[in-house]
């Protein structure tokens, strides 16, 4: 179980520093620069349990 | 809009960019320093950021691993040697660790990549994403050396 935590804890905190090293330079301000590193983070989290969603689903039909 | 006669503009040094390449690469996260001092706190946390996700890594029992390059060994993936490539991004860091996998020094061992570890492939992630991101942070250093703004300085 710890094996899969520790997944899920790695997804968020490594697509919060890919958001942040490529959304502070964004703005101008620390909050401009908040607010794109905040968006980015949501993009890139969003698709990628998206993907995850999908390959889950996918693989019900694996058909083993 | 003329900018009022009591503004002076002022244009910021622009730092060569074979200083900010190889600064940048060699100690990660460096290269917005070379921006002038409104860059500083930037800099600062992208070096952090990217020692401390490394670092993540090196805990996870990830690193360098020096792969295979010719095609005809048995090992060969070119994957591996992709991820070199870039893990290699996070410069000492990443020195470091390919130093302490192939020299087995003992006072190295706690820094060197365990293959046979359970979390050896995401320990070596995490450092695959710090050297990227130190890529991409010292080609945005220089996109912004070249394009840098002036900056208004109003007479008092």
């Amino acid at each position: 179980m710890l094996y899969g935590i520790l997944h899920v804890v790695s997804l968020v905190y490594l697509t919060g520093v890919v958001a942040l090293i490529l959304g502070m330079n964004e703005g101008e301000t620390p909050r401009e620069a908040t607010r794109h590193v905040l968006g980015c983070w949501s993009k890139i989290l969003g698709g990628l349990v998206g993907l995850g969603l999908v390959v889950y689903v996918l693989s019900l039909f694996a058909g083993e | 809009m003329p900018a009022p006669s009591n503004v002076q503009p002022v244009a910021s040094p622009v730092r060569s960019p074979f200083l900010i390449v190889v600064v940048g690469w060699i100690l990660p996260g460096s290269a917005f320093f070379f921006l002038g001092p409104r860059m500083r706190g930037r800099a600062l946390v992208s070096l952090i950021v990217i020692h401390l996700t490394f670092l993540f890594g090196v805990l996870l029992k990830g690193g360098l691993v020096w792969p295979a390059w010719s095609l005809y060994t048995p090992g060969f993936s070119i994957l591996n040697n992709l991820t070199v490539v870039v893990q290699m991004g996070a410069g000492w860091l990443a020195a470091l660790s390919l130093g302490a996998h192939l020299s087995h020094w003992g006072a190295l061992a706690a820094v060197a990549a365990v293959e046979s570890h359970s979390w050896f492939e995401l320990g070596s992630f995490y450092c695959l994403v710090a050297g990227a991101l130190n890529y991409f942070a010292v080609c945005q250093a220089l996109d912004r050396n070249h394009k840098k703004p002036f900056e208004i300085l109003a007479k008092q």
